[in-house]
């Protein structure tokens, strides 16, 4: 203990580097008791950070060339965000515990490092580093499913994210040469290096239109593996945002989009892990807006729901991995009835349906919050949509899930239960859900008082979640979305789920991108073909045949003028010439002729 | 007892003698075999928040609403009721015919 604490994401991308040479037990112990030890070891930081007097504290520097790479910025908010991360991490390996899969074990491990990494990072140059190794790490978790369409996902996912961290990199170098600085500090959109990393940023964010490999990567990837995705990539990507751009409008609206469009592509939706994905964007949206809206209580709000969505969104991804695990499906139409086999996993999905907006559940104490600040801030537009997002993700992740993978009508699948390690690491997932929302205080390690205590910014009001009117409101949005949804489906009107792609702006990319290549083609190819004819079949040829037959062609007209006044008659002259071309191909041409023609050169190249 | 008060089916073939599991599986069974009562508890909750609403009318009882139409005897209610038809009305008709294609042959 006396060496804790050491930087957060060091001991897990060090320690992951043992993984693949531990066998049976011994690797399954390690691969939990070293996040485990990550999570003790920010414990351990919360608390010496705790006991000092500073709002912000630096540790861990170095000197590389010329800048100063921070590994600890260590103040409430990366606190939050590296409790949460590595807290996750835990039960994440215990819920993958039973596959020994090194792909997935190192991937798994090496991305909770690295998002530690981004969270506790104090430079630009670091943050970087720790960036990048998040998108080949989720390529690991992509591809750990080992299916052709997974290695398809995980291609177009490394496309994405390597062009958004292209853009990223230029974005720091420009702001690095602009201001001097490599500090992650707070910034404006008054230059191209703000623009370029908030829109690298908003890549991993899944912003509009920049959103379509998350529910390609995450519908595809490995069963163990979506749970680091879900967790990692996008809560980042908004921890980084609320470090550089807080409280600007942009991200007000661009927030308001994602809570308000993936609601319309998640209920028509067949497989269900797309469903989540969709409904993931729709929450992170609810963050977005509170970077953008920038106050202390938005920004507390963000940090507290990112904690709460975290948990409740990888209960659900772990759920609906467990119905895969057993019954290799994740579609609607082939599920259904899945109480009868999987009555615990049903029970635990449910639990993670409510926290996503029940009270006395995490995102009841945590998202209202950011509601309440749109409100407070007159934003009357975004206060509509995020109103309009919570009923509709209720309506989709806490109704359509559980109800289409548990009950609905009997798909006639009988499987076994979920395995135990899988059900150890939900249930903890659930009891936390309950746990950090309980109405107590002064109680350890639980209440959402606790969860409050670890939010960045002292509120000179505090917020109080558990009033009458916050209950009554949040129970009367819920239950009538939860009547739209019973009376739609006994009337019919539900969308019916059918085997079928929607498909998504991607659509644009892949047709534009062809009409791009055959525009492409039919004009800089026939560019090509017309340079080729007048440049190498015609204008080369010319110039190597001059260069070729034009000394003795020179030659043989200074030697015809030389014969002239010799007065030889023509058919001399025809012979002598051919005989100077003969000579001139053999490479026999007499001295004299050869001086001759240097001087004439030499006569013409002073002249010129 | 009427046709959706039935009986709780019998357990199907878990293979799992495990008795908290079987308890849950007991549990979710009883409620499955009664679709109709889960329903009609539904619409008396509903009722019975939208009751609860009135309590903001009584002096002293304020819903601290940052706008005026929060004050609207069920707002929530309403707002949540029509947001979900809106969602599930536009996927059907408006996203779905849109962006539907074969699953097997989709570009």
């Amino acid at each position: 203990m006396n060496s804790l604490p050491l930087p957060p994401g060091l001991i897990l991308i060090v320690g992951a580097l043992l993984i693949p040479f531990l066998r049976g037990w011994a690797k399954s112990a390690y691969v939990v008791i070293l996040p485990a030890i990550g999570f003790l070891n920010v414990i351990c930081l919360t608390s010496s950070f705790a006991a000092g007097a500073e709002e912000e504290v630096l540790r861990w520097t170095f000197q590389f060339l010329d800048f100063e790479l921070v590994f600890g910025r260590i103040d409430k908010f990366s606190l939050l965000f590296g409790h949460i991360f590595s807290l996750l991490a835990v039960a994440a390996f215990i819920f993958i515990l039973h596959t020994r899969d090194n792909l997935e074990y190192v991937s798994g491990m090496v991305y909770a490092g690295s998002a530690l990494g981004v969270v506790f990072a104090g430079d630009l140059v670091s943050l970087f580093v720790f960036w990048e190794m998040l998108t080949l790490c989720a390529v690991g978790c992509a591809l750990s499913r080992r299916t052709s369409e997974a290695r398809g996902a995980a291609f177009r996912y490394l496309v994405f994210h390597v062009a958004g961290g292209v853009v990223l990199m230029a974005g720091i170098i420009v702001h690095i040469v602009q201001t001097g600085s490599a500090e992650v500090a707070e910034m404006d959109l008054g230059s191209p290096g703000a623009w370029l990393i908030f829109l690298g940023f908003g890549v991993n964010c899944a912003w509009p239109l920049l959103h379509t490999w998350l529910p390609d990567a995450y519908s595809k990837a490995g069963i163990g593996g979506v749970v680091f995705m879900a967790t990692f990539t996008t809560k980042t990507a908004v921890y980084t945002l609320a470090r550089t751009f807080p409280g600007e409008e942009k991200l007000v609206w661009i927030g308001v989009a994602m809570v308000v469009l993936p609601l319309f592509w998640a209920m028509i939706e067949n497989d269900l892990r797309k469903t989540l994905s969709y409904c993931l964007i729709n929450q992170v949206g609810f963050m977005v807006v509170g970077v953008g809206i920038g106050s202390d209580l938005a920004l507390n709000g963000t940090g507290a729901h990112a904690y709460c969505h975290i948990l409740y969104k990888a209960l659900l991804f772990m759920a609906i991995g467990a119905v895969m695990y057993r019954t290799g499906k994740s579609k609607a139409t082939d599920l259904g009835g899945l109480y009868r086999s999987m009555p615990l996993t049903c029970l635990l999905c449910c639990i993670g349906a409510a926290a996503s907006s029940f009270p006395f559940f995490g995102s009841f104490v945590a998202k209202s919050m950011i509601v309440s600040a749109a409100a407070e801030s007159h934003h009357t537009a975004a206060w509509l949509a995020l109103l309009f997002g919570a009923a509709g993700v209720f309506h989709l992740v806490g109704l359509k899930i559980p109800y289409f993978a548990f009950f609905s009508r009997d798909s006639g699948i009988r499987v076994k239960e979920a395995p135990t390690n899988m059900l150890i690491a939900m249930g903890l997932i659930a009891v936390l859900c309950f746990t950090i929302a309980l109405p107590v205080v002064n109680f350890p390690w639980a209440g959402y008082r606790y969860l409050y205590g670890m939010l960045p910014f002292e509120l000179e009001q505090a917020y109080e979640p558990y009033t009458f009117a916050h209950i009554n409101a949040q129970l009367l949005l819920l239950a009538f979305a939860a009547l739209a949804f019973v009376l739609s489906l006994l009337a019919g009107r539900y969308p019916a789920e059918v085997r079928a792609e929607n498909l998504d702006v991607d659509f644009l990319y892949r047709r534009g991108g062809r009409v791009i290549l055959d525009f492409l083609d039919r004009w800089l190819n026939a560019i090509n073909a017309v340079t080729r004819r007048a440049v190498i079949d015609g204008g080369i040829a010319r110039i190597s045949r001059l260069c070729a037959a034009g000394p003795t062609w020179f030659a043989a007209l200074a030697m015809r003028s030389v014969w002239e006044v010799q007065r030889l008659d023509a058919e001399t002259i025809a012979s002598k010439e051919a005989a100077l071309y003969r000579r001139a191909e053999e490479g026999a041409v007499p001295i004299g002729v050869s001086a001759m023609l240097a001087a004439v050169m030499m006569a013409v190249a002073l002249m010129l | 007892m009427t046709d959706d008060e039935q009986k709780p089916m019998d357990l199907p073939a878990l293979g799992d003698e495990r008795p908290y599991v079987r308890a849950v599986a007991r549990f979710w069974s009883r409620v499955c075999a009664n679709p109709g009562r889960v329903v009609r508890g539904l619409i008396w909750v509903c009722g019975l928040l939208v009751v609860l609403d009135f309590m903001f009318l009584l002096p002293g009882v304020d819903k601290h609403a940052h706008f005026v139409w929060e004050n609207g005897i069920g707002f929530y209610g309403a707002y949540g009721f029509v947001s979900c038809s809106l969602i599930f009305l536009i996927s059907k008709h408006l996203v779905r015919p849109a962006v539907k294609r074969d699953e097997e042959r989709h570009e």
